[in-house]
């Protein structure tokens, strides 16, 4: 994966301008950077949400992509095994995911009575189990709430599926479980 | 029992109003002095319970029931498709918006008259009914529809959710408690505008038509009794629609937790 050059603003306020990084397609990759620095920015353009004003993306389509936003975005009123069938097809199997991030046995647990970090797993086992036939799974944030032990086994799960992943934290133990680290701040000051 | 204790009491939040307006109005009774202007609570009952073990009452209340009731189902089914095809075709809602607005504005008692030379006189109370309720809804699930989270459209289509599944998971939740309030008033809108219709239409076996004689005849109790007795329908129709959606929910959190 490339992007070169790549310009975006919000409005007068310049995010990148021309930023050029190489992102492997294989394996599991950390982008790193402090906050603020356009992590969310550069996912969304990646995964299309967001349309750039210049430069180069060298990149799975949009629909080749899962996306996990920042926030976890589950679906009002719904169970954790209802948030993963809703993006799956008829009849598919739920307890895997839910299993993939800790929470077998929470099914039928409708998300408002869980705790913030089990939310979040619930948003990442939705986008696990969306992703598995997709090129590119691309996570922004996704161990928010979730204890190192966990985090660990999640990433465990992410080598079973053999699709590439690309997630942003600020956590220095969950950056050592990547294969590659990408440190987009440091990118941009050396660019100038 | 704490004084806080008490207020959040339901029998004492339901049965203290009750028994202040009651003495008022028996005191404004007594002091008027003339049951032609204003009967004395006592009086009205007494006149409901007898009209209560009448055939008449039964008929003339059930029949303006079935009209009201037919009526407000069909406004709240327009009202609410309409609202989702000004909310999808920009075009539509520039065009039915001030029609809509314009149903809001004009006087029932117009509308009764009009519809009167349309159809017959036992259905304008339900024509009617559908008409005041039309407006209300439209705008309702518009709002409902307008509230939908837009970050939560935004994961739909990053999980390529089918259009049914984007309505079921999205635009439901959102529109439902716009809806409900919707429903609610709507239920006194087309019980207000539907006897309204009666009284000017004059159909048979109406209470509109009751409250009519009541008024010629000089029979206030029986016009307090009839009162009565639109205000208690009109209740226990909201109480039954409001139980039907919340017991749905509370039995589908108890199937799921």
């Amino acid at each position: 994966m490339r992007i070169d050059g790549l310009v975006f603003s919000y409005g007068e306020n310049k995010i990148f301008d021309g930023l050029t990084l190489d992102l492997p397609d294989l394996g599991i990759t950390a982008v790193t950077g402090a906050s603020g620095c356009g992590k969310t920015t550069l996912f969304r353009i990646i995964a299309g949400f967001c349309v750039p004003d210049g430069g180069k993306i060298d990149a799975p389509r949009a629909d080749e992509i899962s996306f996990l936003f920042q926030e976890d975005r589950l679906f009002p009123n719904l169970t954790a095994a209802e948030q993963i069938r809703a993006v799956l097809p008829r009849g598919a199997d739920t307890e895997r995911w839910l299993s993939a991030v800790g929470l077998s046995g929470e099914g039928n647990t409708r998300v408002e009575s869980l705790s913030g970090g089990m939310r979040r797993r619930v948003a990442l086992a939705r986008c696990m189990a969306f992703g598995a036939d997709k090129k590119l799974m691309l996570l922004d944030e996704p161990f928010t709430g979730v204890d190192l032990p966990t985090a660990k086994s999640i990433i465990g799960a992410f080598r079973e599926m053999s699709v590439p992943v690309i997630f942003s934290t600020h956590d220095t133990e969950i950056i050592k479980e990547a294969d590659t680290v990408t440190d987009i701040e440091e990118i941009m000051r050396q660019r100038g | 029992m704490k004084i806080s204790t008490l207020f959040q009491n339901r029998a004492f939040r339901f049965a203290v109003p009750l028994i202040f307006w009651a003495a008022v109005w028996q005191t404004a009774a007594a002091l008027v002095g003339a049951e032609l202007l204003l009967p004395a609570p006592t009086a009205v009952v007494l006149r409901f319970f007898e009209l209560a073990t009448t055939l008449d009452f039964w008929q003339a209340a059930l029949t303006s029931l079935y009209h009201i009731f037919l009526g407000a189902v069909f406004g709240v089914l327009l009202g609410s498709l309409l609202s989702v095809f000004t909310s999808k075709y920009r075009l539509a809602d520039i065009i039915l918006s001030p029609a809509i607005r314009i149903v809001r504005t004009v006087p029932v008692a117009s509308f009764i008259i009009l519809v009167l030379l349309w159809v017959k006189k036992s259905d304008v109370s339900s024509v009617i009914s559908c008409l005041m309720v039309t407006p209300v809804m439209w705008e309702s699930v518009s709002a409902g529809i307008s509230s939908a989270d837009k970050s939560l459209l935004e994961a739909a289509r990053a999980y390529k959710i089918k259009p049914t599944g984007v309505i079921r998971y999205v635009y439901l939740p959102a529109v439902k408690p716009h809806f409900m309030s919707g429903v609610c008033t709507s239920v006194g809108l087309a019980w207000k505008s539907g006897i309204a219709a009666e009284v000017l239409c004059l159909p048979k076996n109406s209470v509109g038509t009751e409250l009519y004689y009541s008024k010629i005849y000089l029979e206030t109790p029986s016009l307090f009794a009839w009162t009565i007795t639109v205000i208690l329908m009109s209740l226990a129709l909201e109480r039954i629609i409001v139980f039907f959606f919340r017991g749905n929910d509370k039995g589908r959190s108890k199937n799921e937790n």
